[in-house]
């Protein structure tokens, strides 16, 4: 069932990039947002000034709020948003609803830093996304090793292939311990973390302790680090912080 | 009428079952067997089937006890406001963050024993009418304090995001979490209720009769009604406040043993017990098994498994309450 919605979703993800194409630059023009990741990356590229609506959830002081979960489309139009931003791949149908209303979609999802310069550039920032590219060009890939990333306690929930943080771990040398699972996103069960015995393991929620008193938690031999949930999960250009991150733990860490 | 089994007949037929479904359930994961070492098989395995049959066993317990005390085929371990205060309590938990152990155990079972425990209290006060507690004002006041429960905990899932699968994994019933620490802590609960159950077996039955009838027999209806409702309520938020809400195996594994030894509470409760805990050690296999690497919510599961051979077990022998 989640892989049906997973499969569904990165399908809407797909078309919306082929509809993309045809759409020029929107370098002027208000914007609403529907996704926090999707204000923070309207900040990136400098826009903020267009910015005139956010969700409850976006870090965006002193902008209007349209909504939560669900956006108010009226307030919408009182704002005089010519634009929205939001990802195909969680608020598919805001953004319909807001494109049967009028607006433009400007999507910003991506997988990875490349298309994530795609969308900086769409949005008007050049400069923040060439600033982007140069950093992740700078990176020093590290040594292959295996790379474990829990993203929540309970369930535990880890990246697959196809995901964003799957990407960071290969772009910084190392190999996903769930790249041979079948979805970008995935419970496993802790018996599987024990079995594979990743090198590396990187705890991105603040339940560290929990994680600790997991039967079988002193068997295992990887390096533990307690990383920050933004920088590697978001798709803002915070990312490169985590890529960063990441690639100079595999630089330090020791051989297998 | 078709033939019954013979109760002992069923009881060791179910304890084999029972042993088997435990044993087999240590070489059931997303682990293959070369790799699965005494650490996986004991700690994680073992526990997780242990915790899973006292659950089962408890929630069959309390479907057999509180559809016999309402003498209605619907009611199961959730009628007095249980599963709702569990789910308020384990929610708000999460949601509030708590954070730390106590006895080795976190907040979220805690605070879903303790809301559980507090629903079963009010519903319990709201309904006594001039020191009487009928069958009919419970069951209304129960369902009550359930909605309004769920109510809250819709709202507080929409004011928040954050560990949203946490909450959707505990109220659809997860033993991903297991530990024997859980099991230790259920099962003095589980063990007394069920022996409370079972002394008040005899009285069950003659309380089928009617109310009046039962008093004309010696029985004192008010106070066995309470001790039994105490008892089941127990029962169900030990193991709730342990695996989540799991449906469906307090309300159809009484229905189906009925079926098979007959409406005898003396006979039909141990025989409950056993097949209840089977059940769900059986549904966690078929979980991980047709659903690597994580298995389905054990709930899902045993709605999934049970309601079909639930269907044809009515459809071959005819129900009879």
């Amino acid at each position: 069932m989640r892989a049906l919605v997973y499969a569904t979703l990165i399908g809407a993800g797909a078309l919306a990039y082929t509809q993309d194409d045809r759409f020029e630059p929107a370098r002027t023009g208000l914007i609403v947002s529907v996704m926090p990741s999707s204000t923070d990356l309207v900040y990136a590229a400098g826009r903020q000034g267009d910015l005139v609506g956010v969700t409850r959830f976006c870090n965006a002081p002193g902008k209007a709020v349209i909504g939560d979960i669900v956006v108010d489309s009226e307030k919408i139009l009182v704002l005089r948003a010519e634009f929205v931003v939001g990802q195909w791949s969680s608020n598919a149908r805001t953004l319909e609803h807001l494109q049967r209303l009028g607006l433009t979609v400007l999507p910003t999802d991506s997988n990875t830093f490349e298309e994530m310069a795609a969308v900086l550039r769409r949005l008007g920032g050049d400069r923040a996304a060439d600033e982007l590219m140069a950093r992740v060009g700078a990176v020093r890939p590290g040594k292959p090793l295996s790379v474990y990333y829990e993203s929540t306690f309970e369930p535990i929930l880890v990246p697959g292939p196809g995901s964003y943080v799957d990407h960071v771990i290969r772009r910084a040398g190392g190999r996903n311990v769930f790249a041979d699972m079948r979805e970008p996103w995935l419970e496993v069960p802790w018996e599987l973390v024990l079995a594979r015995d990743p090198d590396i393991l990187l705890i991105a929620h603040d339940r560290i302790e929990q994680v600790r008193a997991r039967p079988g938690w002193n068997e295992l031999h990887g390096r533990v680090y307690v990383v920050s949930f933004e920088d590697y999960v978001l798709p803002t250009p915070r990312m490169v912080n985590g890529l960063e991150e990441l690639a100079e733990i595999l630089r330090g860490a020791p051989n297998p | 009428m078709a033939r019954r089994i013979p109760s002992a007949v069923a009881l060791a037929v179910l304890l084999a079952a029972a042993a088997a479904a435990i044993v087999g359930s240590l070489f059931v994961g997303p682990t293959p067997w070369e790799q699965v070492t005494d650490t996986i098989a004991m700690k994680i395995r073992l526990p997780r089937a242990c915790l899973a049959f006292v659950a089962g066993a408890a929630l069959g317990a309390a479907g057999v006890v509180f559809q016999g005390l309402f003498r209605n085929p619907l009611a199961d371990p959730f009628v007095t406001g249980v599963s709702g205060g569990a789910a308020l309590g384990a929610v708000a938990a999460i949601v509030g963050g708590l954070s730390g152990t106590v006895l080795g155990l976190a907040p979220v079972t805690l605070c879903a024993f303790g809301g559980s425990l507090a629903a079963v209290f009010i519903v319990h006060r709201l309904a006594r009418v001039r020191g009487r507690v009928p069958v009919t004002t419970l069951l209304l006041a129960g369902f009550a304090i359930g909605s309004l429960s769920s109510a809250l905990v819709s709202v507080l899932l929409l004011y928040h995001t954050r560990n949203w699968n946490e909450i959707l994994q505990w109220l659809m019933g997860t033993l991903s979490d297991a530990s024997w620490i859980k099991v230790q802590i259920a099962v003095p609960f589980v063990a007394v209720a069920v022996a409370v159950m079972a002394r008040h077996a005899r009285a069950l039955n003659v309380m089928l009769l009617g109310d009046e009838s039962a008093r004309q027999l010696g029985v004192d209806v008010e106070r066995t009604r309470l001790t039994l409702m105490v008892a089941g309520s127990v029962a169900t938020a030990a193991a709730v406040s342990m695996v989540g809400i799991v449906g469906f195996v307090g309300l159809i594994v009484p229905h189906v043993v009925r079926l098979l030894v007959g409406p005898d509470h003396r006979a039909l409760l141990p025989t409950t017990v056993l097949a209840g805990g089977t059940f769900l050690v059986a549904a966690d296999i078929v979980s991980r098994a047709v659903f690597p690497p994580a298995g389905l919510p054990i709930g899902a599961v045993t709605a999934l498994c049970g309601a079909p051979f639930f269907l044809w077990l009515l459809r071959r022998r005819g129900l009879r309450v």
